[in-house]
């Protein structure tokens, strides 16, 4: 589709578009990289240099050294090398997996996968109304029999934070490893994984304004892992393959900008998303915010008008001009009720109604004015439609 | 930005676009005439599908990919659409009770009227489409006088998808674009070439396109768990000797004469299904010749209803080359429609569909044989 200046892209949660200073590192590596990071030579050596001034950024980003980051192609794959590699190691008597209700699909068909692989147990922790994880129940179910314990820093469809704190420290209690799935926080929220003392955590580049294509599996100093990929002694032996160097450049890049900004983005996002909730309020009877009792990121608007399909009205949008997302899809682009609003204790139609806005770094405050101004004249004509195919004119 | 569905002032047009050459060049020839289109593909059987991706010949990942960047090469946006559940409840699960009751349904032209002019056409409203254009084979003209909506034969007399139409009301046909109508199947493979359109040698999808290649629509009610206990039975002759037994009644429909499981030294057919007593009645080819029909749910197209009783060619299958016959209009939406000639393998389920030459006068759905 034609994207340019006639679009306004409010998908920041899908994939942040490529910040300037990674498009430069990009470009610039892509030019300077000619040999093998694992080689002695120079050419080599510029390559390596590269890849570990990246590695530094990334590490900046979580407050760790820059020996727990693993260059991965994502953060689907460092969920998968984490989840797996947890497993594979794990003691025999350690056999039961908890999840939390509202992670996403990668976490949840990685664990599945996993059950069915080694005679895991998957456990899922229920959320409450606003989406947050309870981690009452998370504490009690941990023990000694808990082979890997798995929540998200932040939801991908709601933004909702989840209380990893308490988490965290209930896992280091019982010895239980614990992987926060922090894609969509990162960036987004201050990190510090140290402090957290959360063992396995993961991230995606695209998600902050890298390319995509890369992420890292951020792992605890002394921390065994089973590598997901074979075959090499890259990555200290803990991901196989010749690392993605420029793509590892630029998402260093965009992790830097991105830290280097985040109090005063976060700011500045947080009005916007404040703006953009007090208008759907005014504007619409019955409007739900899904998530509005819980802390939630600063630039992550999900909501639902009961009645109008949340695919209806994104397509309207983006035929319109606008780039936003219905709760959750599948490969092939079609929406599905979202399992994240059903957890929250929504019935299937009107999980089928949520509409996701999510802001970033490119977001202004004139982009969100005009999508403001649409969206009642948007609704009402999705409205109508509906209205009138129902009564079969 | 312009209006709302709408740009320089031209309404939005849906396409519902299967990933296959006919709705590929229908969108073709739309976006040539400068039309703003938003294209959709109805996801029908992803989740039926599953892990060993036994998906149909009409929306498998792969279709939805031509669709797509057929839509992308033409300049307009395209859409997969979740109707799934739309599908089991309106298709699967009628298709199913259809076929315990003894009868041989006909999902196309249900799709036709209650997914695709339905579920899909209000969801393109939704958007701000004012109407949905399909890759069918038929003609729709709107008639001055009376200010209904036609539906006529196409051009093309072997790919006529007239049959499967029928049964969609004044209010879905005023809606409903047909762009291929006109157009020789030689001619859309030639513009599809011409153009490039990377659907342009894929072969024809044919009927039943959501069940998987090898597969058997019996395969897919049994995935989405709506198989029912098919109950042996009898096979008995029309003098109701007992012949054998058979597996259940949704394996057969009348007119079939392969995998009767039966040698009786004579080309034996089904004749029947008796749901009532589970038994499959067979006979000679002349004992499956039938004088006429009675049909139900009748829907008349130019008009209302007709006057009185009227003549008209019949088509009491997809397949069948149409017989004059004489249509009697009964009470409660019902007809007897009494062939000129006798008429092979008359199956309840099956649609009876009226012709008056091109004009598609309506149809009926066949109760039983007369």
């Amino acid at each position: 589709m034609n994207a340019g200046r006639d679009r306004i892209y409010l998908d920041h949660n899908a994939t942040s578009p490529l910040r300037p200073e990674a498009r430069h590192a990009l470009l610039e590596a892509l030019d300077v990289v000619e040999g093998n990071p694992s080689s002695l030579h120079r050419e080599g050596q510029r390559a390596r240099g590269l890849l570990e001034r990246a590695r530094e950024r990334v590490a900046a980003l979580l407050d760790v050294p820059p020996s727990w980051v693993v260059f991965t192609s994502g953060g689907s794959e460092a969920i998968a090398a984490a989840v797996r590699g947890v497993c594979d190691r794990a003691p025999r008597g350690r056999r039961r997996i908890l999840v939390g209700a509202v992670e996403h699909s990668a976490v949840l068909e990685a664990a599945r996968l996993a059950a069915q692989r080694g005679g895991f147990h998957v456990e899922t922790i229920p959320c409450d109304r606003d989406g947050r994880v309870q981690e009452d129940v998370f504490l009690a179910r941990l023990g000694e029999d808990v082979a890997l314990a798995a929540l998200q820093w932040a939801n991908n469809e709601t933004g909702v934070v989840q209380p990893v704190e308490r988490v965290a420290s209930g896992c280091r209690d019982a010895g239980v490893p614990l992987l926060v799935d922090a894609v969509q926080a990162a960036g987004k929220l201050p990190l510090a994984m140290r402090e957290l003392g959360a063992d396995l955590l993961a991230l995606s580049a695209h998600k902050l304004g890298g390319p995509q294509g890369s992420g890292a599996l951020v792992l605890r100093e002394g921390l065994r892992l089973a590598p997901l990929i074979a075959g090499g002694s890259q990555e200290r032996r803990r991901r196989g393959g010749t690392e993605a160097v420029a793509l590892a450049a630029a998402f260093g890049a965009a992790a830097e900008a991105a830290q280097r900004s985040l109090r005063e983005e976060s700011q500045r996002l947080l009005r916007l998303r404040v703006h953009i909730e007090s208008r759907l309020r005014e504007d619409f009877d019955g409007v739900r915010i899904h998530g509005d009792g819980a802390p939630r990121l600063p630039q992550t608007v999900n909501f639902a008008l009961p009645g109008v399909p949340g695919e209806a009205l994104a397509i309207a949008l983006d035929v319109e001009g606008f780039a936003v997302a219905t709760g959750s899809a599948c490969a092939s682009g079609a929406a599905r009720p979202s399992h994240v609003v059903r957890a929250m204790g929504y019935a299937e139609e009107a999980a089928r109604e949520a509409v996701r806005v999510s802001l970033g770094w490119s977001t202004s405050r004139e982009d969100v004015e005009r999508f403001l101004e649409v969206l009642p004249r948007v609704v009402a004509r999705v409205r109508q439609g509906l209205r009138l195919a129902r009564e079969g004119r | 930005m312009s209006g709302f569905g709408r740009r320089e002032g031209r309404a939005l047009t849906a396409v519902a676009m299967s990933g296959g050459v006919d709705s590929s060049v229908a969108a073709l020839l739309l976006a040539r005439q400068g039309r703003p289109l938003v294209g959709f593909s109805m996801q029908l059987v992803d989740r039926l599908a599953g892990e060993t991706e036994r998906y149909g010949r009409c929306c498998s990942p792969d279709d939805f990919r031509d669709a797509r960047s057929v839509a992308q090469d033409l300049g307009f946006p395209h859409y997969v659409l979740d109707l799934e559940r739309e599908f089991r409840e309106r298709i699967l699960v009628p298709l199913a009770q259809d076929y315990a009751a003894g009868r041989t349904p006909s999902p196309c032209v249900q799709c036709n009227r209650s997914v695709k002019f339905a579920a899909l056409l209000a969801r393109a409203r939704a958007v701000g489409a004012e109407r949905l254009a399909t890759g069918h084979y038929a003609i729709l003209e709107r008639d001055r006088r009376s200010g209904r909506t036609l539906l006529r034969r196409a051009a093309d007399e072997d790919k006529d998808q007239s049959y499967f139409l029928f049964d969609l009301s004044e209010a879905q046909r005023r809606r409903a674009e047909f762009p291929l109508g006109r157009l020789r199947k030689s001619e859309v493979r030639a513009i599809a070439r011409e153009a490039g359109l990377v659907t342009a040698q894929k072969p024809e999808s044919m009927d039943l396109c959501f069940v998987a290649p090898g597969e058997s629509y019996r395969d897919v009610l049994a995935r989405a768990g709506l198989l029912r206990d098919d109950a042996p039975g009898e096979i008995v002759d029309t003098a109701g000797r007992r012949l054998g037994r058979h597996e259940g009644l949704a394996r057969y429909t009348v007119g079939q004469r392969r995998g009767l499981g039966v040698a009786a030294g004579r080309r034996l057919y089904v004749v029947a299904l008796e749901p009532r007593a589970r038994r499959v009645v067979v006979g000679e080819a002349q004992e499956l010749e039938r004088e006429g029909c009675l049909v139900e749910r009748v829907r008349w197209i130019p008009f209302d209803r007709p006057g009185g009783a009227l003549r008209a060619t019949v088509k009491i299958r997809a397949g069948h080359a149409g017989v004059g016959a004489r249509i009697e209009p009964l009470e409660e939406g019902r007809a007897r429609v009494l062939f000129d000639e006798p008429q092979r393998a008359v199956t309840p389920g099956q649609a009876a569909v009226f012709y008056d030459g091109a004009l598609v006068l309506g149809g009926g759905w066949i109760v039983g044989a007369l």
